[in-house]
Protein backbone atom coordinates (compact mmCIF):
# COMPACT_ATOMS: atom_id res chain seq x y z
CA UNK A 1 0.00 0.00 0.00
CA UNK A 2 2.85 2.49 0.99
CA UNK A 3 4.58 1.58 -1.92
CA UNK A 4 1.41 2.61 -3.91
CA UNK A 5 0.72 5.96 -2.25
CA UNK A 6 4.17 6.52 -3.00
CA UNK A 7 4.68 6.37 -6.63
CA UNK A 8 0.98 8.12 -7.33
CA UNK A 9 2.97 10.84 -5.47
CA UNK A 10 5.58 10.56 -6.86
CA UNK A 11 3.44 10.78 -10.28
CA UNK A 12 2.13 13.84 -8.84
CA UNK A 13 4.75 15.34 -8.21
CA UNK A 14 6.59 14.94 -11.30
CA UNK A 15 3.09 16.13 -12.94
CA UNK A 16 3.77 19.06 -10.76
CA UNK A 17 6.95 20.23 -11.77
CA UNK A 18 6.74 19.08 -15.82
CA UNK A 19 3.28 21.30 -15.58
CA UNK A 20 1.55 21.89 -18.72
CA UNK A 21 4.39 23.77 -19.98
CA UNK A 22 3.36 23.12 -24.04
CA UNK A 23 5.18 25.18 -26.69
CA UNK A 24 3.20 25.57 -29.85
CA UNK A 25 5.29 27.80 -32.04
CA UNK A 26 2.78 30.67 -34.44
CA UNK A 27 3.03 28.95 -37.68
CA UNK A 28 3.46 31.97 -40.83
CA UNK A 29 -0.41 30.53 -41.97
CA UNK A 30 -1.71 31.66 -38.30
CA UNK A 31 0.14 35.07 -37.69
CA UNK A 32 -1.24 35.65 -41.16
CA UNK A 33 -4.85 35.51 -39.31
CA UNK A 34 -4.26 37.26 -36.20
CA UNK A 35 -6.19 40.67 -36.12
CA UNK A 36 -7.67 42.42 -33.72
CA UNK A 37 -6.91 40.68 -30.54
CA UNK A 38 -8.22 41.37 -27.26
CA UNK A 39 -5.65 40.15 -24.10
CA UNK A 40 -6.74 39.27 -21.01
CA UNK A 41 -3.78 39.34 -17.84
CA UNK A 42 -4.26 37.30 -14.86
CA UNK A 43 -2.29 38.14 -11.77
CA UNK A 44 -3.75 36.89 -9.02
CA UNK A 45 -0.52 36.89 -6.74
CA UNK A 46 -0.57 39.90 -4.16
CA UNK A 47 3.36 40.08 -2.84
CA UNK A 48 6.65 38.47 -3.80
CA UNK A 49 6.45 34.45 -2.68
CA UNK A 50 9.07 32.17 -1.85
CA UNK A 51 8.75 28.96 -3.54
CA UNK A 52 7.56 26.20 -1.26
CA UNK A 53 8.60 22.56 -0.83
CA UNK A 54 6.28 19.40 -0.34
CA UNK A 55 6.95 16.95 2.15
CA UNK A 56 6.87 13.25 1.63
CA UNK A 57 8.66 12.33 4.52
CA UNK A 58 5.30 10.99 6.55
CA UNK A 59 3.82 9.43 3.57
CA UNK A 60 6.72 7.38 2.74
CA UNK A 61 7.75 6.64 6.53
CA UNK A 62 4.60 6.27 7.63
CA UNK A 63 1.95 6.41 5.23
CA UNK A 64 -1.44 6.86 5.03
CA UNK A 65 -3.65 9.76 6.98
CA UNK A 66 -0.62 9.85 9.66
CA UNK A 67 2.06 10.20 7.40
CA UNK A 68 -0.10 13.02 6.03
CA UNK A 69 -0.57 14.85 8.71
CA UNK A 70 3.42 14.49 9.39
CA UNK A 71 3.98 16.12 6.06
CA UNK A 72 1.44 18.49 6.94
CA UNK A 73 3.40 19.79 10.04
CA UNK A 74 6.53 19.49 8.10
CA UNK A 75 5.51 22.04 5.71
CA UNK A 76 3.70 24.22 8.42
CA UNK A 77 7.80 24.13 9.92
CA UNK A 78 8.87 25.82 6.38
CA UNK A 79 6.64 27.72 5.72
CA UNK A 80 6.77 29.80 9.32
CA UNK A 81 10.86 29.63 8.93
CA UNK A 82 10.13 31.07 5.05
CA UNK A 83 7.62 33.32 6.33
CA UNK A 84 9.97 35.21 8.56
CA UNK A 85 12.49 35.46 6.29
CA UNK A 86 9.69 36.88 3.39
CA UNK A 87 8.92 39.54 5.72
CA UNK A 88 11.41 41.89 5.92
CA UNK A 89 11.63 41.82 1.95
CA UNK A 90 7.64 42.60 1.81
CA UNK A 91 8.14 45.15 4.06
CA UNK A 92 10.88 46.68 1.96
CA UNK A 93 8.89 46.61 -1.40
CA UNK A 94 5.37 47.39 -0.21
CA UNK A 95 5.32 49.98 -3.08
CA UNK A 96 6.21 48.19 -5.42
CA UNK A 97 2.83 47.01 -7.57
CA UNK A 98 4.32 44.49 -10.00
CA UNK A 99 0.78 44.05 -11.22
CA UNK A 100 0.02 47.37 -12.18
CA UNK A 101 4.26 47.54 -13.74
CA UNK A 102 3.43 44.53 -16.03
CA UNK A 103 0.27 45.45 -17.20
CA UNK A 104 1.41 48.99 -18.20
CA UNK A 105 4.82 47.34 -20.04
CA UNK A 106 2.42 45.11 -21.31
CA UNK A 107 0.19 47.96 -22.65
CA UNK A 108 3.57 49.60 -24.03
CA UNK A 109 4.59 45.95 -25.53
CA UNK A 110 1.71 44.74 -27.20
CA UNK A 111 1.21 47.67 -29.67
CA UNK A 112 4.99 47.16 -31.12
CA UNK A 113 4.35 43.47 -32.32
CA UNK A 114 3.53 43.18 -36.01
CA UNK A 115 1.72 39.72 -35.73
CA UNK A 116 -1.30 41.45 -33.76
CA UNK A 117 -3.30 44.60 -33.61
CA UNK A 118 -4.30 45.67 -29.85
CA UNK A 119 -7.86 45.95 -30.03
CA UNK A 120 -8.11 45.93 -25.72
CA UNK A 121 -6.29 44.83 -22.84
CA UNK A 122 -8.07 43.48 -19.94
CA UNK A 123 -7.03 42.44 -16.72
CA UNK A 124 -7.84 40.19 -13.60
CA UNK A 125 -7.13 39.48 -10.09
CA UNK A 126 -8.37 36.71 -10.63
CA UNK A 127 -6.86 33.27 -11.45
CA UNK A 128 -8.50 32.12 -14.68
CA UNK A 129 -9.07 28.64 -15.22
CA UNK A 130 -9.16 27.13 -18.89
CA UNK A 131 -13.69 27.30 -18.48
CA UNK A 132 -13.37 31.15 -18.10
CA UNK A 133 -11.05 31.44 -20.52
CA UNK A 134 -13.16 29.58 -23.01
CA UNK A 135 -16.39 31.81 -22.29
CA UNK A 136 -13.95 35.03 -21.99
CA UNK A 137 -12.94 34.50 -25.76
CA UNK A 138 -16.33 32.93 -26.79
CA UNK A 139 -17.32 36.94 -25.71
CA UNK A 140 -14.88 38.65 -27.03
CA UNK A 141 -15.61 40.16 -30.12
CA UNK A 142 -12.19 40.43 -31.91
CA UNK A 143 -10.83 37.87 -34.21
CA UNK A 144 -7.87 37.31 -31.62
CA UNK A 145 -7.63 36.30 -28.05
CA UNK A 146 -4.51 36.82 -26.19
CA UNK A 147 -4.37 35.73 -22.48
CA UNK A 148 -1.22 36.25 -20.08
CA UNK A 149 -0.84 34.83 -16.70
CA UNK A 150 2.18 36.21 -14.84
CA UNK A 151 3.59 35.20 -11.60
CA UNK A 152 7.02 35.55 -9.61
CA UNK A 153 8.69 34.00 -6.52
CA UNK A 154 12.08 34.06 -5.11
CA UNK A 155 13.30 30.39 -4.93
CA UNK A 156 13.03 28.13 -1.64
CA UNK A 157 16.51 28.69 -0.87
CA UNK A 158 15.82 33.02 -1.51
CA UNK A 159 18.98 32.98 -3.83
CA UNK A 160 17.13 33.58 -6.86
CA UNK A 161 13.81 35.45 -8.50
CA UNK A 162 11.62 33.63 -11.15
CA UNK A 163 9.30 35.73 -13.21
CA UNK A 164 6.85 32.82 -15.33
CA UNK A 165 4.85 34.20 -17.72
CA UNK A 166 1.74 31.67 -19.67
CA UNK A 167 0.28 32.82 -22.95
CA UNK A 168 -1.56 31.47 -25.24
CA UNK A 169 -3.34 32.81 -28.63
CA UNK A 170 -6.66 31.83 -30.24
CA UNK A 171 -8.14 32.30 -33.29
CA UNK A 172 -11.85 32.69 -33.50
CA UNK A 173 -12.40 29.87 -35.79
CA UNK A 174 -10.06 27.34 -34.26
CA UNK A 175 -10.84 25.50 -31.43
CA UNK A 176 -7.39 24.83 -29.84
CA UNK A 177 -4.84 27.29 -29.06
CA UNK A 178 -2.87 28.50 -32.19
CA UNK A 179 0.01 29.50 -29.74
CA UNK A 180 0.94 28.34 -26.34
CA UNK A 181 4.09 29.18 -24.72
CA UNK A 182 5.96 29.52 -21.42
CA UNK A 183 8.21 32.26 -20.51
CA UNK A 184 10.77 31.87 -17.76
CA UNK A 185 13.06 34.97 -15.98
CA UNK A 186 15.80 33.82 -13.56
CA UNK A 187 18.67 35.61 -11.78
CA UNK A 188 21.52 34.27 -10.87
CA UNK A 189 22.04 33.75 -7.23
CA UNK A 190 22.22 36.66 -5.18
CA UNK A 191 23.96 36.08 -2.39
CA UNK A 192 25.70 32.09 -3.69
CA UNK A 193 27.81 29.72 -0.73
CA UNK A 194 25.91 31.71 1.72
CA UNK A 195 22.77 30.66 3.39
CA UNK A 196 19.10 31.66 2.77
CA UNK A 197 19.54 34.42 5.90
CA UNK A 198 22.03 36.31 3.95
CA UNK A 199 20.55 35.66 0.67
CA UNK A 200 17.09 37.39 2.34
CA UNK A 201 19.27 40.19 3.71
CA UNK A 202 20.93 40.96 0.13
CA UNK A 203 17.11 41.18 -1.04
CA UNK A 204 15.86 43.50 1.30
CA UNK A 205 19.02 45.98 2.06
CA UNK A 206 18.52 49.21 0.38
CA UNK A 207 14.67 49.27 0.44
CA UNK A 208 14.54 45.96 -1.76
CA UNK A 209 16.97 47.70 -3.64
CA UNK A 210 18.15 43.99 -5.55
CA UNK A 211 14.38 43.03 -5.60
CA UNK A 212 13.14 46.18 -7.41
CA UNK A 213 15.94 45.69 -10.06
CA UNK A 214 15.30 42.04 -10.21
CA UNK A 215 11.35 42.53 -10.91
CA UNK A 216 11.90 45.34 -13.20
CA UNK A 217 14.26 43.10 -15.31
CA UNK A 218 11.78 40.19 -15.25
CA UNK A 219 9.06 42.38 -16.82
CA UNK A 220 11.12 43.85 -19.35
CA UNK A 221 12.79 40.50 -20.25
CA UNK A 222 9.13 38.85 -20.36
CA UNK A 223 8.42 41.87 -22.83
CA UNK A 224 11.38 41.25 -24.54
CA UNK A 225 10.35 37.85 -25.07
CA UNK A 226 6.69 38.46 -26.28
CA UNK A 227 8.42 40.34 -28.98
CA UNK A 228 10.64 37.60 -30.17
CA UNK A 229 8.16 34.67 -29.83
CA UNK A 230 5.13 36.16 -31.10
CA UNK A 231 6.78 36.43 -34.23
CA UNK A 232 5.44 33.92 -37.27
CA UNK A 233 9.12 32.58 -37.31
CA UNK A 234 11.48 33.86 -34.78
CA UNK A 235 15.24 34.05 -36.00
CA UNK A 236 17.65 32.33 -34.30
CA UNK A 237 20.93 33.72 -33.51
CA UNK A 238 22.82 31.31 -34.75
CA UNK A 239 26.52 32.72 -34.02
CA UNK A 240 25.43 32.23 -30.20
CA UNK A 241 24.99 28.39 -30.43
CA UNK A 242 28.63 27.46 -30.32
CA UNK A 243 29.82 28.96 -26.77
CA UNK A 244 27.20 29.11 -24.00
CA UNK A 245 27.88 31.07 -21.26
CA UNK A 246 25.58 30.55 -17.89
CA UNK A 247 26.71 30.39 -14.80
CA UNK A 248 26.10 27.51 -12.70
CA UNK A 249 23.86 28.98 -10.17
CA UNK A 250 20.12 28.95 -10.54
CA UNK A 251 18.59 25.48 -11.28
CA UNK A 252 17.34 26.47 -15.11
CA UNK A 253 20.62 27.78 -15.73
CA UNK A 254 22.32 24.71 -14.85
CA UNK A 255 19.96 22.57 -17.13
CA UNK A 256 20.33 25.10 -19.36
CA UNK A 257 23.72 24.54 -19.67
CA UNK A 258 23.62 20.70 -19.13
CA UNK A 259 21.69 20.89 -22.83
CA UNK A 260 23.35 19.70 -25.96
CA UNK A 261 23.74 22.49 -28.41
CA UNK A 262 21.27 21.54 -31.10
CA UNK A 263 18.75 21.34 -28.06
CA UNK A 264 18.99 25.00 -27.58
CA UNK A 265 17.90 28.05 -29.83
CA UNK A 266 19.34 30.90 -29.53
CA UNK A 267 17.32 33.96 -30.26
CA UNK A 268 18.82 36.96 -28.63
CA UNK A 269 22.02 38.06 -26.21
CA UNK A 270 22.74 41.34 -24.33
CA UNK A 271 25.77 41.95 -21.92
CA UNK A 272 25.61 38.68 -19.73
CA UNK A 273 22.07 37.95 -20.16
CA UNK A 274 20.54 35.63 -23.10
CA UNK A 275 17.07 34.64 -24.34
CA UNK A 276 17.40 31.07 -25.46
CA UNK A 277 14.71 28.22 -25.98
CA UNK A 278 15.09 25.06 -24.54
CA UNK A 279 12.34 22.07 -24.81
CA UNK A 280 8.94 24.09 -24.05
CA UNK A 281 9.89 26.92 -22.24
CA UNK A 282 11.80 29.96 -23.65
CA UNK A 283 14.03 31.17 -21.08
CA UNK A 284 16.01 34.84 -19.85
CA UNK A 285 19.10 33.50 -18.13
CA UNK A 286 22.24 34.96 -17.07
CA UNK A 287 25.37 34.64 -17.47
CA UNK A 288 26.72 36.35 -14.08
CA UNK A 289 27.89 34.53 -11.15
CA UNK A 290 25.95 37.04 -8.94
CA UNK A 291 23.00 39.27 -9.19
CA UNK A 292 24.24 42.61 -9.16
CA UNK A 293 21.14 45.00 -9.63
CA UNK A 294 21.24 47.95 -12.83
CA UNK A 295 21.29 50.82 -10.94
CA UNK A 296 19.20 52.62 -13.64
CA UNK A 297 16.36 49.61 -12.15
CA UNK A 298 16.73 49.77 -8.82
CA UNK A 299 15.18 53.00 -8.25
CA UNK A 300 12.00 52.24 -6.63
CA UNK B 1 -2.28 -20.89 2.24
CA UNK B 2 -5.36 -18.77 1.37
CA UNK B 3 -6.34 -18.63 -1.95
CA UNK B 4 -7.40 -16.00 -3.62
CA UNK B 5 -11.43 -16.21 -3.97
CA UNK B 6 -10.97 -16.08 -0.09
CA UNK B 7 -8.85 -12.88 -0.13
CA UNK B 8 -11.36 -11.06 -1.80
CA UNK B 9 -13.62 -12.32 0.44
CA UNK B 10 -12.62 -11.06 3.37
CA UNK B 11 -14.75 -7.85 4.24
CA UNK B 12 -13.74 -4.31 4.49
CA UNK B 13 -13.70 -3.77 7.97
CA UNK B 14 -12.55 0.03 9.30
CA UNK B 15 -11.28 -1.55 12.81
CA UNK B 16 -8.42 -2.32 10.40
CA UNK B 17 -5.43 0.18 10.27
CA UNK B 18 -4.63 -0.67 6.65
CA UNK B 19 -8.41 0.05 5.80
CA UNK B 20 -8.50 3.53 7.73
CA UNK B 21 -5.11 4.41 6.04
CA UNK B 22 -6.52 3.36 2.35
CA UNK B 23 -9.85 5.84 3.16
CA UNK B 24 -7.87 7.97 4.53
CA UNK B 25 -5.61 8.25 1.74
CA UNK B 26 -8.95 8.23 -0.64
CA UNK B 27 -10.76 11.30 1.43
CA UNK B 28 -7.77 13.33 1.23
CA UNK B 29 -7.15 12.64 -2.62
CA UNK B 30 -10.77 13.21 -3.06
CA UNK B 31 -10.90 16.39 -1.34
CA UNK B 32 -7.63 17.75 -3.29
CA UNK B 33 -9.04 16.94 -6.82
CA UNK B 34 -12.59 18.39 -5.71
CA UNK B 35 -11.09 21.46 -4.12
CA UNK B 36 -9.12 21.95 -7.24
CA UNK B 37 -12.06 21.08 -9.90
CA UNK B 38 -14.42 24.21 -7.83
CA UNK B 39 -12.89 27.63 -9.05
CA UNK B 40 -16.18 29.53 -7.69
CA UNK B 41 -15.82 32.21 -6.06
CA UNK B 42 -15.16 31.78 -1.48
CA UNK B 43 -17.34 34.07 0.30
CA UNK B 44 -15.07 34.67 3.56
CA UNK B 45 -17.26 36.65 6.29
CA UNK B 46 -14.70 38.35 8.27
CA UNK B 47 -16.87 39.90 10.91
CA UNK B 48 -17.39 37.45 13.37
CA UNK B 49 -20.35 38.63 16.65
CA UNK B 50 -17.65 40.65 18.70
CA UNK B 51 -16.32 38.26 21.69
CA UNK B 52 -15.39 41.65 23.58
CA UNK B 53 -16.98 41.23 27.12
CA UNK B 54 -16.79 43.93 29.54
CA UNK B 55 -15.68 41.82 32.19
CA UNK B 56 -12.44 41.68 30.05
CA UNK B 57 -12.07 45.42 29.75
CA UNK B 58 -12.42 45.94 33.52
CA UNK B 59 -9.86 43.71 33.97
CA UNK B 60 -7.47 45.69 32.17
CA UNK B 61 -5.75 48.23 33.25
CA UNK B 62 -7.13 51.72 32.35
CA UNK B 63 -5.12 53.75 30.32
CA UNK B 64 -4.82 57.81 30.29
CA UNK B 65 -4.51 57.47 26.31
CA UNK B 66 -7.94 57.97 24.50
CA UNK B 67 -7.39 56.18 21.12
CA UNK B 68 -9.61 58.50 18.59
CA UNK B 69 -10.15 56.61 14.79
CA UNK B 70 -9.97 58.95 12.76
CA UNK B 71 -10.55 57.10 9.14
CA UNK B 72 -9.91 54.19 7.77
CA UNK B 73 -9.06 53.71 4.61
CA UNK B 74 -9.56 50.88 2.19
CA UNK B 75 -6.43 51.55 0.31
CA UNK B 76 -5.61 48.20 -1.31
CA UNK B 77 -4.60 47.53 -5.09
CA UNK B 78 -6.38 44.91 -5.29
CA UNK B 79 -9.77 45.39 -3.46
CA UNK B 80 -11.51 42.72 -5.75
CA UNK B 81 -10.80 39.44 -3.78
CA UNK B 82 -8.83 38.90 -0.64
CA UNK B 83 -7.11 36.48 -2.39
CA UNK B 84 -6.86 33.26 -3.28
CA UNK B 85 -7.40 29.95 -1.82
CA UNK B 86 -6.67 26.49 -3.76
CA UNK B 87 -7.93 28.42 -7.18
CA UNK B 88 -10.70 29.95 -6.17
CA UNK B 89 -10.92 33.77 -5.52
CA UNK B 90 -11.46 35.12 -2.14
CA UNK B 91 -14.06 37.97 -2.02
CA UNK B 92 -15.80 39.52 1.39
CA UNK B 93 -16.90 42.93 1.96
CA UNK B 94 -16.52 45.37 4.69
CA UNK B 95 -12.39 45.29 4.88
CA UNK B 96 -12.88 49.01 6.66
CA UNK B 97 -15.67 47.68 9.53
CA UNK B 98 -13.52 44.40 9.97
CA UNK B 99 -9.95 46.98 10.62
CA UNK B 100 -12.00 49.32 12.48
CA UNK B 101 -13.56 46.86 14.34
CA UNK B 102 -10.51 45.14 15.21
CA UNK B 103 -8.88 48.45 16.33
CA UNK B 104 -11.73 48.15 18.76
CA UNK B 105 -9.86 45.75 19.99
CA UNK B 106 -7.41 47.79 21.59
CA UNK B 107 -10.18 48.24 24.41
CA UNK B 108 -8.93 45.34 25.94
CA UNK B 109 -5.61 46.66 26.60
CA UNK B 110 -7.23 49.23 28.71
CA UNK B 111 -7.56 52.14 25.39
CA UNK B 112 -10.51 54.02 25.56
CA UNK B 113 -10.90 53.46 21.82
CA UNK B 114 -13.88 56.15 20.12
CA UNK B 115 -14.07 57.02 16.41
CA UNK B 116 -14.37 60.42 15.37
CA UNK B 117 -17.76 61.77 15.09
CA UNK B 118 -19.44 64.56 15.78
CA UNK B 119 -20.22 63.73 19.38
CA UNK B 120 -16.29 62.43 20.06
CA UNK B 121 -13.97 65.77 19.69
CA UNK B 122 -10.26 65.28 20.12
CA UNK B 123 -8.91 66.66 22.59
CA UNK B 124 -5.35 67.58 23.18
CA UNK B 125 -4.38 64.25 24.65
CA UNK B 126 -5.80 62.21 22.29
CA UNK B 127 -3.89 59.88 20.03
CA UNK B 128 -5.51 60.28 16.28
CA UNK B 129 -5.36 57.54 14.55
CA UNK B 130 -5.67 57.18 10.44
CA UNK B 131 -5.48 53.67 9.12
CA UNK B 132 -4.84 52.61 5.68
CA UNK B 133 -5.21 49.43 4.14
CA UNK B 134 -2.89 48.19 1.84
CA UNK B 135 -2.72 44.65 2.18
CA UNK B 136 -5.57 41.79 3.01
CA UNK B 137 -5.42 38.66 1.44
CA UNK B 138 -5.10 35.12 2.24
CA UNK B 139 -3.40 32.47 -0.15
CA UNK B 140 -2.85 28.27 -0.37
CA UNK B 141 0.97 26.47 -1.07
CA UNK B 142 1.20 23.25 -0.48
CA UNK B 143 -0.82 22.44 3.04
CA UNK B 144 -0.47 25.19 4.03
CA UNK B 145 -2.64 29.12 4.12
CA UNK B 146 -0.90 32.15 4.59
CA UNK B 147 -2.79 35.54 5.20
CA UNK B 148 -1.21 38.81 5.75
CA UNK B 149 -2.56 41.99 6.48
CA UNK B 150 -0.52 45.15 5.61
CA UNK B 151 -1.33 48.69 7.21
CA UNK B 152 -0.02 52.06 7.34
CA UNK B 153 -0.79 54.05 10.52
CA UNK B 154 -0.55 57.74 11.12
CA UNK B 155 -0.73 59.00 14.60
CA UNK B 156 -1.15 62.63 15.85
CA UNK B 157 -2.44 64.95 18.06
CA UNK B 158 -0.89 64.13 21.14
CA UNK B 159 2.30 66.31 23.02
CA UNK B 160 1.73 67.47 18.74
CA UNK B 161 2.93 64.21 18.03
CA UNK B 162 2.92 63.39 13.65
CA UNK B 163 4.28 59.69 13.21
CA UNK B 164 3.72 57.09 10.09
CA UNK B 165 4.24 53.05 10.81
CA UNK B 166 4.08 50.53 8.33
CA UNK B 167 2.50 47.46 10.28
CA UNK B 168 2.12 43.88 9.12
CA UNK B 169 0.32 40.49 10.44
CA UNK B 170 1.56 37.23 8.76
CA UNK B 171 0.79 34.05 10.22
CA UNK B 172 0.75 30.56 8.72
CA UNK B 173 -1.75 27.32 9.35
CA UNK B 174 -2.31 24.22 8.05
CA UNK B 175 -5.35 24.26 5.54
CA UNK B 176 -7.67 21.35 6.59
CA UNK B 177 -10.45 21.21 4.18
CA UNK B 178 -10.05 24.80 2.25
CA UNK B 179 -12.80 26.57 4.02
CA UNK B 180 -13.92 29.95 4.55
CA UNK B 181 -14.42 29.83 7.99
CA UNK B 182 -10.41 28.64 8.43
CA UNK B 183 -9.88 31.57 5.61
CA UNK B 184 -11.44 34.23 7.87
CA UNK B 185 -10.21 32.43 11.24
CA UNK B 186 -6.63 32.76 9.78
CA UNK B 187 -6.98 36.36 8.20
CA UNK B 188 -8.09 37.40 11.83
CA UNK B 189 -5.03 35.94 12.95
CA UNK B 190 -3.11 37.74 10.69
CA UNK B 191 -5.11 41.46 11.39
CA UNK B 192 -4.63 40.52 15.53
CA UNK B 193 -0.73 40.15 14.77
CA UNK B 194 -0.66 43.80 13.01
CA UNK B 195 -2.69 45.05 15.74
CA UNK B 196 -0.41 43.78 18.42
CA UNK B 197 2.25 45.46 17.03
CA UNK B 198 0.17 48.95 16.44
CA UNK B 199 -0.11 48.25 19.97
CA UNK B 200 3.13 48.11 21.40
CA UNK B 201 3.55 51.40 19.52
CA UNK B 202 0.79 53.26 20.93
CA UNK B 203 1.93 51.43 24.70
CA UNK B 204 5.70 53.71 23.50
CA UNK B 205 3.31 56.72 22.44
CA UNK B 206 0.86 56.84 25.22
Amino acid sequence: MRRIVFYVFFLLLVFHAVGCSVHIPLTAEHAAKVGPTRVYASISQEEVIAAASSSYIGLVVVGGMWGAMVDAAVESMWASAANKLIEPIRNEVIDFDFRARFLAALEKTLPGIATMKLAKLESTVKPVNDKDLSALRKQAPEDAFLSVEASYELTSDFQALWVITDTSLWLRDEEEAVYIARYHYYTPPIAPAKDSDAAAKAWAADRGAALRAALSEGIAETMKMFRLDLLAAPEPVDSLTEEPEFSPGPIPARVVRRAAPFELTYLAKENHRSIVRYGDVLYSVSGEDVFVPAPAASSP
Amino acid sequence: MISLHEQRSVPFHFRRPANVARFGVFAAFLALFSACANTDPMFVYLIRDSSTSGREEEHATKRSCRIVIAAVNDDRGNRETLGVAAGRPLVGHSVVDWVARGLRELRKAGYSVESLSQDAVASDNDLLTEVSVRLAYTRTFVSQFEAVVALKVKFSGRQNLTTERDYRGSVTRINWVNGNVEVANVMNEALAEALRRIGEDIERIC
